[in-house]
């Protein structure tokens, strides 16, 4: 019987504590999949806390910096996301699911993934937008040549000399992302998980992009621009759609799947409502 | 006060609702059984309903040929899509009772 688990990296920058969304989503792992969870970060941001989960202490080099709200200026922070291709090496178990601490995790879904007999190496390909307004569009692929966009926001891999492979194109592509960034014609100097798993998951599969697997179903997205509240199992969705030229607020119920959720202060703002135990009625 | 306005004025986006359960329930309809992945849905009901032979071999959702033994698999893969259709149609009903 092979071993299954979570992997979670957090490290905190000038705007984001993402040890706390990790602990958040570990607890939600916990709770929906009971299922063991391995946070990985370093010194600094772990500080004297406990996490009662366990921790791989390792640095993380970063590739830059971002603006964290793409509409303030004043959210810029560095962006700790260049080691995710040692995994493979970090992972104690023979099967993994590495997940970006930005997911709202509200069901066991993503326990399937343990069952795949075949694939070494899964990740979505399509991303969803909840709000239905098409905010993703843009980002079915990547560069001129369109090359097809994998979200590496959920990964799934098994030990195997496939996935090893991957990842070791993977660090290879951070290695000489300039030099990818020309190949593939894409306009981001800053290193992407994203763009870099695509070109690894093509070179893997000599570049037939119908012939590379992915994660069946879409990858439930709320957009930056949205807000969020967290209530159990079910996630409230507030956004402004344009209707008859005017901006209309709206919301949506999603219960029991697991949504992405891009505006990470929003997501900070619902993982403190809901740690001290604040209970926001729904409006439904 | 505006926040507040705001807030009041939200109204329920049925339309976006549909199309979340629509894609929900589609990706719950998918599961793993005799070495495939599968996902449960009339066509797969109607192959296993239609064939004759006890043991069949078709291919799963990522085209990798699979052995099944039809009556055992047809409970499964029908019992799977009476489930999460049942699922769907109740929240459904509720999506479309908010007002």
């Amino acid at each position: 019987m092979s071993s299954h688990g979570f992997m979670i990296f957090a490290y905190n920058n000038e705007q984001h504590d993402y040890l706390k969304q990790a602990i958040f989503l570990a607890d939600r792992i916990t709770k929906y999949m009971d299922l063991p969870v391995t946070i990985v970060t370093n010194k600094k941001t772990l500080g004297e806390q406990t996490t009662g989960y366990n921790v791989i202490i390792t640095d993380s080099e970063s590739k830059g910096s971002r603006r964290m709200d793409r509409n303030k200026k004043d959210t810029v922070g560095v962006w700790y996301n260049a080691n995710r291709n040692d995994a493979y090496e970090l992972t104690p178990y023979d099967e993994t699911i590495v997940i970006d601490s930005d997911v709202v995790v509200c069901s066991p879904d993503l326990t399937w993934l343990f069952n795949n007999n075949v694939d070494s190496f899964l990740c979505y390909r399509d991303a969803f937008d909840v709000t239905n307004r098409g905010g993703l569009d843009g980002d079915d692929t990547f560069g001129q040549f369109k090359m097809p966009h994998f979200w590496a926001t959920i990964i799934y891999f098994r030990k195997d000399a496939s996935a090893k492979r991957i990842f070791e194109n993977i660090a290879m592509i951070k290695e000489y992302w300039a030099f990818f960034k020309e190949l593939y014609k894409f306009s981001t100097g800053l290193y992407r998980n994203d763009y870099a798993v695509s070109i690894a998951l093509l070179m893997e599969y000599g570049h037939r992009v119908d012939a590379v697997p992915s994660v069946y179903g879409k990858l439930f997205t709320a957009t930056p621009d949205t807000e969020i509240k967290i209530s159990g199992n079910e996630i409230v969705v507030q956004f402004d759609k344009h209707e008859n030229n005017t901006s209309v607020p709206k919301e949506i119920l999603i219960s029991a799947q697991d949504v992405h959720c891009l505006n990470k202060f929003s997501l900070e703002k619902a993982i403190y409502l809901n740690s001290v135990h604040y209970k926001e009625e729904l409006p439904f | 006060m505006a926040d507040k306005i705001t807030e009041i004025k939200r109204r329920f986006d049925h339309e976006a609702a549909k199309q979340i359960l629509r894609e929900k329930y589609e990706a719950k309809m998918l599961f793993a059984e005799f070495g495939g992945m599968w996902k449960a849905g009339p066509t797969l009901i109607n192959i296993l309903n239609a064939s004759y032979n006890e043991i069949l071999y078709l291919p799963d959702e990522y085209g990798n040929p699979c052995k099944v033994p039809r009556h055992k698999f047809l409970t499964i893969v029908n019992e799977r899509w009476q489930e999460q259709m049942n699922a769907w149609f109740v929240e459904y009903e509720n999506t479309m009772r908010i007002r």
